[in-house]
């Protein structure tokens, strides 16, 4: 995800882009080393000391991580859990939509549009066991 | 000795008289337990009977693989059952049988119109409600949860009575839904019945899936970056935005 994620906010810099983050790691302290160390560039939200039980991911119903949102320009949902290729193209469509046309393309590939099969599941305590769909 | 014996049976007689109403002479001559032949079966005892006999065809047809529903056989004897001793709680019993496990509507439908007639008062019709919450939505159902909402005194059938409208009416294809009923339903067992924090529970999540379905404007997120700087997910209307939710574990 980091370097895919990364690449898209490089290639995006001067579009009207935004990648933003909504963190449920526990430990901030922790995290921000983490940040640094993976070069994350992008702006995040914290969810707060309850981790995945946290206000913001609870409103949204959030029970699987990651899981994605793309608004368009007027804060409308526009799709949900796309990943990949696929997320490229949703970011392309709406940025087309706006008049910018854009080409994407990463120094990796990034996977083709990924199924639930590869979300990782958590439950809503945070706790430390994770299992597959 | 034909008198010892005579005296005897006139004992066993006058007791028998005066611990049940069972015919006195012949029960000396019967064996133990015999005597329940002679008696009409009450009705718990006919419900218990055909709940065995049907327990054990169940289990042949297991072992046999037939298809066959096997509740849906025995469904007429309940519905039966129910009719011949409509004042017993045998009654009730039989139709929530009925209700629970027939597969065919037709035979499920019978049972509930009976149900929502006779038995508006039980508290248990809360259980069978919340099996109509699996079923699809019928011309039949959405009356019967409509009675229960609107007849019922226990907060706990009107709530769970509820909730299984607004499933039945969210299980259509959502081109054809009338969302606004949809969402009025689960708004009013939030509003009315937070003694049963459950359901609240579960209608906030169903609205929940609402706000966030494609189309909507998402709703506004406040709160702080890694670094406690104050920011709000509105800070970037007029762009395309992609939300994470992540986690790095």
């Amino acid at each position: 995800m980091y370097p895919h994620e990364r690449s898209l906010v490089k290639q995006l810099a001067d579009k009207p882009f935004a990648l933003i983050g909504v963190n449920s790691d526990r430990d901030l302290e922790k995290l921000r080393e983490v940040v640094k160390e993976k070069n994350i560039t992008w702006r995040s939200f914290w969810n707060g000391p309850q981790g995945t039980g946290g206000p913001i991911s609870t409103e949204w119903g959030v029970s699987g991580w990651p899981t994605i949102y793309v608004l368009d320009a007027d804060g409308k949902i526009r799709y949900k859990q796309v990943r990949g290729a696929e997320m490229d193209k949703a970011i392309t469509t709406l940025l087309a939509e706006m008049g910018h046309e854009v080409e994407l393309s990463h120094s990796s590939p990034p996977p083709a549009g990924t199924s639930q099969s590869s979300v990782r599941q958590r439950r809503r305590s945070g706790g430390g066991s994770t299992s597959i769909e | 000795m034909r008198h010892v014996w005579l005296m005897a049976l006139l004992t066993v007689f006058v007791w028998g008289c005066g611990k049940s109403d069972h015919p006195g002479p012949k029960v000396a001559d019967k064996e133990p337990g015999s005597e329940t032949t002679i008696e009409p079966l009450s009705p718990a005892e006919q419900f218990e009977q055909l709940n065995i006999a049907y327990a054990q065809d169940l289990e042949q047809a297991e072992n046999d693989s037939r298809s066959s529903p096997v509740a849906d056989q025995y469904a007429g004897k309940f519905l039966d059952l129910a009719s011949a001793h409509p004042e017993d709680r045998i009654a009730y019993a039989s139709l929530n049988w009925v209700a629970m496990l027939a597969t065919d509507p037709d035979l499920q439908n019978q049972a509930l119109d009976r149900l929502v007639a006779e038995h508006m008062d039980k508290e248990a019709l809360s259980r069978v409600s919340r099996v109509m919450a699996q079923r699809p939505l019928s011309d039949e159902s959405e009356v019967q949860l409509t009675v229960m909402i609107e007849k019922s005194p226990h907060d706990s059938v009107r709530a769970t009575a509820t909730m299984a409208l607004a499933s039945q009416l969210a299980s259509i294809p959502a081109d054809q839904q009338d969302e606004a009923r949809i969402k009025d339903l689960y708004q009013s067992v939030i509003d009315q019945y937070n003694s049963i924090p459950q359901l609240v529970a579960a209608a906030n999540g169903a609205l929940a899936k609402f706000r966030f379905r494609i189309g909507q404007v998402a709703p506004e997120i406040e709160g702080e970056d890694l670094d406690g700087q104050a920011f709000k997910l509105s800070d970037y209307r007029g762009k395309v935005v992609v939300i994470d939710f992540w986690g790095d574990w």
